[in-house]
């Protein structure tokens, strides 16, 4: 049968989707109006669709989940989590999303939560609106105020987030960032990321030091391929960037925004990239693109990709290596918590979020450059089907009968894992026991040096809005005025909520100039030598030695893309 | 903020007239840029009819929210209520204003009907009323942990408690620890150091990354 256009979902008449099998029904809004209406995911022969229609603006049709068998596997293993104990905004949320936050009825605490240090930018990227240009406000809370901000996270009740993402703007572009980071770690949090081009580091030796001496635990950078095509904004400056990192034993998360027909065909790409640099880069965490903002239709149709699209070309690039099948959605991982957390009695992360927004899968790279997922040698599915029956037995027992039913259920895990598999390097048991009985997490980021971790987030647009997925997000901003935002509230209606909130904490430019004599906001741009860059000794090693594990390599060049004609322009 | 913004909202104006203003507030010594003093908050009893139905409630609620002036706005369907915090005309701030009159002409657009002695008014101090609140917040409920009942959770709750405040303060003493060591690894940036610094087992600094996103 001739493979039907990508874009063809779209175009049938109502009718005939009308008759497509339904799966779910959620609640979501009108992408003009923002009315909430009734989303119905339905069946369309491998694709997960979502229709809705407004009274004022007719019917809206959208790509969910590009696979209907992924679908159904992951979300077999949703749960809800518990929410907080103390929301910042306790009001009861029956005008979710505009109720934010979070509310009484958010149902995740915050797992990883985002602070906005600033608005300026050393980049002008053409499809960003956040970066304060000419003449506007710049939003910069002072190192007082972010301790507030920390600290009001920290307080949330009964699990306080313990990873914060430092994001901006550009970060580095503060003076005071390492004692931004040591505040975050006073405040508690253990896991603290930034979100940087990285560009500055490039600039600035020495700096990724002092950084992670400050607390740094990753660098969450934006990394869109390996080609200068795909990745005209960090392209020339990632092997400085990879060495510095390396030089400071500063882990780096690598995320590429997934957009179709754009850099989609590099994915094997840069996971083959991440894999010969695995000594530092921790992890690619991919984002199909989230396509928030008036767009043509046309346009929005062939560019939009959502994480099993994403998955699916994974495997096609890599040749089966990292299939569909190894991946698993967040929630999974919620379930090894809750064990933990039943056996012994003390609060533990919950991974609450829903399971259409995020997966994930690790990767083992072994000694003989063999690339080996997870699942190839844990059966992932089974192990935590039992650890949550052994959940659900636990509840209401004392607690000797407790660490019995923990105890037959550890003896148990030896049968998830096929031993022959296994990369030669790691047993898996040993780790897994470990972990369960010393909680001894340690051996699992010793693990990490060896292992990739790929995952997914697709944040929601007006078009695949799910307010199901949005009420349990634990991606969260908090602000300035003491409100924490779910990620998918604050960028999807930024009129309501990130602009407003920030437009009303910043600091006008008039009072920003004189407080800066000198600054400028085209000081602040960066400007590139590509000639230099090219010639430097790192840049070839980087890109020209690279090592092929997954067979990715020699791939046609890609054709000129949107980004790079706007960069020509 | 395009330049329409400006204009229609008098934000400009705002900042002139009220250049001298303080953003700056202070709190157990700290100095915190809060943009708000006194504002005003609006209940209004409304016919259900008007509101339509939740949906409607929630887009209206949406509706208000976009005005920068609107600093909350709730549209209680079930109870036929919309209660309105707002920086008045006559405060002194440099952020948009708005007056009640304005507002009530945005719900008489929306097809709600607002009848003037169903409006209670109040002021409403900015900072003590929201802000702070916002950053202490109530706790409105108790979760247990999974498996485990209120009463047997009552128990040991305490003891839970101090020992997650423990493990606070022993990571950070971890924490720095493991910077002396990183300061004697790297003398190019932090200079020479003489004493001989191990690493504790446990104390790489590193942190847990698990997950993902
Ligand atoms: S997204 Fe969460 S915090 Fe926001 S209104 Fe919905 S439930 Fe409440
Ligand atoms: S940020 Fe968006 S995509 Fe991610 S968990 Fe939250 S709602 Fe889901
Ligand atoms: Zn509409």
């Amino acid at each position: 049968m001739e493979k039907e256009d990508i874009t063809a979902p779209y175009h049938r008449n109502i009718e005939e989707i009308e008759k497509m099998p339904i799966l779910d029904r959620t609640m979501t809004v009108c992408p003009e109006c923002k009315l909430v209406i009734e989303g119905i995911i339905y069946k369309d022969g491998e694709n997960v669709m979502i229709r809705k229609h407004c009274p004022e603006h007719g019917w809206f049709i959208e790509k969910y989940w590009e696979d209907y068998d992924m679908y159904m596997k992951m979300r077999s293993l949703n749960y809800f989590g518990r929410g907080i104990d103390n929301p910042n905004y306790a009001v009861t949320g029956e005008n979710c999303p505009f109720d934010c936050g979070l509310c009484d009825r958010h149902k995740s605490h915050t797992g990883l939560a985002n602070v906005v240090v600033t608005n300026r930018c050393h980049l002008s990227c053409w499809y960003c609106f956040f970066y304060a240009k000419e003449g506007e406000p710049v939003y910069e809370p002072t190192l007082t105020e972010l301790k507030h901000i920390f600290k009001n996270l920290r307080s949330q009740k009964p699990i306080p987030p313990n990873a914060i993402q430092i994001t901006g703007g550009e970060p580095l572009l503060r003076p005071d960032i390492e004692d931004i980071i040591y505040a975050a770690k006073e405040a508690g949090f253990d896991q603290i990321q930034l979100n940087t081009t990285g560009i500055v580091l490039s600039q600035k030796p020495g700096l990724a030091i002092r950084l992670r001496h400050a607390g740094t635990s990753t660098l969450y950078m934006s990394f869109d391929g390996v080609s200068k095509r795909a990745n005209p904004k960090n392209h020339w400056e990632i092997p400085i960037i990879l060495n510095e990192a390396r030089k400071a034993n500063l882990g780096i998360v690598l995320v590429p925004t997934v957009i179709r027909g754009i850099n989609d065909q590099e994915l094997g790409q840069i996971i083959n990239f991440a894999l010969n640099n695995i000594d530092i880069v921790r992890a690619v965490n991919f984002q199909p693109v989230s396509l928030v903002g008036r767009m043509p239709d046309r346009l929005r149709e062939k560019q939009r990709i959502t994480i099993p699209g994403a998955i699916k070309l994974i495997e096609e690039q890599t040749h089966g290596v990292i299939a569909k099948e190894d991946w698993f959605s967040v929630p999974y991982a919620g379930g090894i918590n809750k064990f933990i957390e039943a056996l012994s009695g003390e609060f533990k992360y919950d991974l609450s979020i829903h399971f259409a927004c995020g997966a994930g899968t690790y990767i083992f790279l072994d000694s003989d450059g063999k690339v080996i997922p997870i699942t190839r040698f844990v059966d992932v599915e089974g192990l935590l089907d039992s650890l949550q029956k052994a959940v659900n037995e636990m509840e209401g027992k004392n607690k000797i009968e407790r660490k019995i039913i923990a105890l037959r259920t550890l003896m148990g895990i030896k049968k998830f894992i096929d031993k022959n598999k296994q990369p030669k390097s790691v047993n898996f048991t040993k780790l897994l026991l470990s972990i369960f009985i010393k909680r001894d997490f340690a051996s699992m980021a010793a693990l990490q040096m060896k292992t990739l971790f790929l995952g997914m987030m697709h944040f929601q647009d007006e078009y695949t809005y799910d307010i199901h997925r949005v009420e349990k997000c634990d991606i969260h901003y908090a602000m300035p005025d003491g409100k924490v935002l779910p990620f998918c509230t604050f960028n999807v209606f930024p009129e309501v909520y990130r602009d407003k909130i920030q437009r009303a904490y910043s600091i006008p430019s008039k009072e920003w100039e004189a407080k800066h004599p000198g600054w400028t906001y085209a000081s602040d741009k960066y400007h590139r030598d590509v000639k230099s860059l090219e010639s430097n000794e790192l840049y070839k090693k980087t890109y020209l030695e690279m090592k092929d594990y997954l067979g990715v390599m020699n791939k046609v060049q890609m054709p000129q893309t949107i980004i790079e004609k706007e960069v020509e322009k | 903020m395009n330049k329409e913004d400006i204009n229609t909202n008098g934000f400009l104006n705002d900042l002139n007239n009220n250049e001298d203003f303080n953003e700056i507030i202070e709190i157990d010594g700290n100095q915190y840029r809060v943009p708000y003093r006194k504002v005003k908050e609006i209940t209004i009893n409304v016919d259900k009819k008007d509101l339509i139905d939740m949906p409607h409630s929630t887009r209206l609620q949406y509706r208000l929210l976009l005005n920068d002036a609107i600093l909350r706005a709730r549209v209680e369907f079930i109870k036929g209520k919309i209660t309105i915090v707002y920086n008045p005309t006559d405060a002194v701030n440099r952020k948009p204003k708005i007056s009640r009159d304005e507002i009530i002409k945005i719900l008489n657009e929306n097809g709600v009907k607002v009848e003037k002695d169903k409006i209670e008014e109040r002021d409403l101090d900015y900072v003590e009323e929201i802000y702070k609140k916002q950053f202490e917040p109530q706790q409105i409920r108790e979760s247990v942990p999974y498996g485990y009942t209120k009463e047997e959770w009552k128990k040991y709750k305490d003891a839970f408690w101090s020992k997650v405040d423990k493990n606070n303060k022993s990571k950070l003493e971890s924490f720095k620890e493991w910077q002396k060591y990183y300061e004697s690894q790297h003398p190019d940036i932090f200079g020479t150091i003489k004493e001989k610094i191990k690493l504790k087992k446990g104390s790489n600094g590193k942190g847990f990354w698990f997950h993902g996103i």
